[in-house]
């Protein structure tokens, strides 16, 4: 793939815990290029690596030795208020456990991060209830989180993930707590969304048919890419 | 993240768990309820002062008597000559006020004249009475009439509760009004002495319940019960002097210091009322360090709410740091949520004691105060203000550990926390 249309790439990022003799490698020499608009799939064990893989690609953690570029940046020389900033405005988040805050009403959750951001309340609830429609949750916007099925609650998050207009969602185990039909609907409105908009979807999950649904898929086994493969369209 | 989005998001956090919070508030209540309180006791008793020596317009003067070991002191005196009056203290000479008069920067050295009559009376019952000298130029409130002026040969001044009991039906009904004053002399006869009544005095701490009459009057009463013995007569215990109202603190002080030296003491009115204004602040030290105790307990109560706070939000602040929160304004978060525990406590506290005072004033004013017109529980504005920024400046320190503690979580380890 060419470098130049690559939106991230990671070259031989190690990630070690301990030190010395206890020194235990979480990713051992991962390199790895994403293209906009991709759908990628990270596939292993728990324990291979691929939660801390993700959470290096979303700038949340840092690899101790390797670089990471986001769109031709080193994420490495950017402060904590800028990483901060990148987090807020170009990702979207969809976690397996949901993790909303059950008191706070659908559009509350759904408007987190345009609240953070800075957006004011009316501005941010007016767009949160747009996102309800995209959703599917158009009758749910009061209600309080916790009131929602688990498909439901996996709604509003990518809602939430959406609502600053993402390049990139990165979705770990966005399956994991949903039952087949529900993960199902969850998986097509995720790629929905990545066909309409050219949103990047990084995807982490053990699930092989949800990884077969992907253009790539990254076999991930104690910290090392085991094998690569590219789905069919 | 805007600070009014921050300000309300804490202010929502506070009610997540409505029980612990109010338990906090409740600790900061007593704080602020305690110190909200003693200080409207103090203040009130400082206002009233204040108003007292404003009524007495008098403050250039001083009271001197003759330098004095205390009776209390347990030391024993020789004899030196001396005689001893009433309270312990010494007799003073006419030309006592001669030596006093050569003191620098004293005008108008006067003996004070004592009289002890027998009782005071309209006709009907009789009744026990002190009486004072008018001294010309004291200001003071009036219920009805005016003040004494050097024409008024029998002048008296009653005070509201001597127009009760006399059987006037009002302050103005008294006034004009004749009343007897009996004095004996010293072979135990007595002598009627008829004075006018000219004004009425609003209730007042500083001179009791004495009533003042012209001091023609009471020098004829003092004549008659000195029996004409000029060595009785000639004796006294108080003199009065006056200085210039623009004396400053230093020249006043080297005046009793003047006096010291030659064996007298003067006292100001603000030095009388100080000794009672010194039991008040004394009094206020004591119940602020309660209050002051009780804010140092619930300091620890905001500390132990918060930590709790954090533990069970660790996932809901991971998410928000992993959603680009910033580290400050997790800590904002925090402290902020702490300033309002600590101002909602105060807010009700001080709210607490204002009900509390306006209740206790509406009692007292009219059963065991009623004699001291004035003196209330006071509560202004500024000093409430004061309490509630220190208690949340208190509530602010106390939420910075678990403030930084949130703050300083990462957000990865955050979500994965059960």
């Amino acid at each position: 793939m060419n470098q130049k249309t690559a939106q991230i790439v990671v070259d031989d990022i190690k990630k070690s815990y301990g030190k010395k003799q206890n020194i235990f490698y979480a990713l051992n020499g991962v390199s790895l290029s994403i293209a906009k608009g991709e759908r990628l799939a990270i596939i292993g064990k728990s324990g291979s690596g691929k939660s801390t893989l993700l959470h290096i690609l979303a700038c949340l953690d840092k690899p101790s030795t390797g670089s990471v570029l986001f769109e031709n940046t080193k994420t490495s020389a950017l402060n904590q208020k800028s990483l901060d900033k990148l987090r807020n405005q170009k990702f979207g988040f969809v976690f397996q456990q949901f993790f909303i805050n059950p008191n706070d009403s659908v559009v509350d959750n759904i408007a987190l991060p345009l609240k953070i951001a800075g957006i004011k309340k009316r501005a941010r609830r007016q767009r949160a209830v747009e996102l309800l429609k995209e959703v599917d949750l158009n009758d749910k916007a009061k209600s309080r989180a916790r009131d929602l099925s688990g498909g439901q609650k996996q709604r509003v998050c990518i809602a939430r993930a959406l609502i600053n207009n993402p390049e990139i969602i990165f979705a770990d185990e966005p399956t994991g707590n949903l039952d087949t039909t529900t993960g199902t609907q969850i998986e097509n409105l995720l790629f929905k969304l990545n066909n309409e908009k050219n949103i990047t979807l990084i995807i982490v999950t053990h699930d092989e048919e949800l990884a077969n649904r992907c253009d790539r898929k990254i076999y991930l086994k104690d910290g090392k890419i085991l094998k690569e493969e590219r789905n069919r369209k | 993240m805007r600070i009014l989005d921050t300000i309300a998001t804490a202010n929502g956090n506070l009610t997540k768990n409505k029980l612990r919070t109010f338990l906090t508030i409740v600790a900061i209540f007593i704080g602020a309820y305690t110190l909200s309180l003693t200080n409207g006791v103090g203040t009130g008793f400082g206002e009233y002062f204040d108003t007292q020596i404003a009524n007495v317009g008098f403050a250039n003067s001083l009271i001197i008597t003759r330098k004095n070991e205390s009776v209390f002191s347990g030391n024993i005196q020789e004899y030196q000559g001396a005689k001893k009056g009433n309270f312990g203290l010494t007799v003073m000479k006419p030309d006592d006020l001669t030596k006093i008069a050569q003191v620098k920067n004293l005008r108008n050295v006067e003996r004070t004249r004592d009289v002890s009559p027998e009782y005071i009376t309209n006709g009907g019952k009789k009744f026990e009475l002190r009486i004072s000298p008018y001294l010309d130029g004291l200001q003071q409130e009036l219920s009805a009439g005016r003040l004494i002026t050097p024409t008024d040969k029998n002048g008296i001044i009653l005070t509201k509760p001597y127009v009760e009991v006399l059987g006037f039906s009002n302050p103005q009904d008294a006034i004009g009004k004749r009343v007897i004053v009996t004095v004996k002399d010293p072979q135990q006869k007595t002598k009627e002495f008829e004075l006018i009544v000219v004004g009425v005095r609003s209730n007042a701490l500083i001179e009791g319940g004495s009533l003042q009459a012209s001091q023609q009057i009471i020098l004829d009463m003092d004549k008659y019960e000195s029996g004409g013995v000029p060595s009785l007569e000639n004796e006294f215990l108080f003199a009065t002097a006056s200085y210039d109202s623009n004396l400053s603190d230093n020249d006043i002080a080297s005046i009793k210091n003047d006096l010291l030296k030659l064996g007298y003491e003067g006292q100001t009115i603000e030095d009388q009322i100080g000794t009672a204004a010194r039991f008040i602040t004394i009094f206020q030290i004591a119940l602020n360090s309660f209050g002051a105790i009780a804010l140092i307990a619930a300091t620890f109560g905001i500390i132990n709410t918060l930590l709790m706070a954090v533990k069970e939000r660790t996932r809901e602040i991971g998410l928000s740091k992993a959603l680009g929160m910033r580290r400050l304004t997790v800590f904002s978060l925090f402290s902020i949520e702490a300033v309002l525990i600590g101002f909602w406590g105060s807010l009700i506290g001080i709210a607490a004691a204002i009900g509390t005072g306006a209740l206790f004033n509406n009692v007292a004013t009219k059963s065991f105060l009623k004699d001291f017109e004035g003196l209330k529980m006071s509560f202004p504005f500024m000093n409430n203000l004061r309490i509630m920024l220190l208690i949340m400046a208190i509530a602010f320190i106390a939420g910075t550990l678990p403030s930084r503690r949130a703050s300083k979580l990462d957000p990865i380890e955050a979500l994965r926390y059960e």
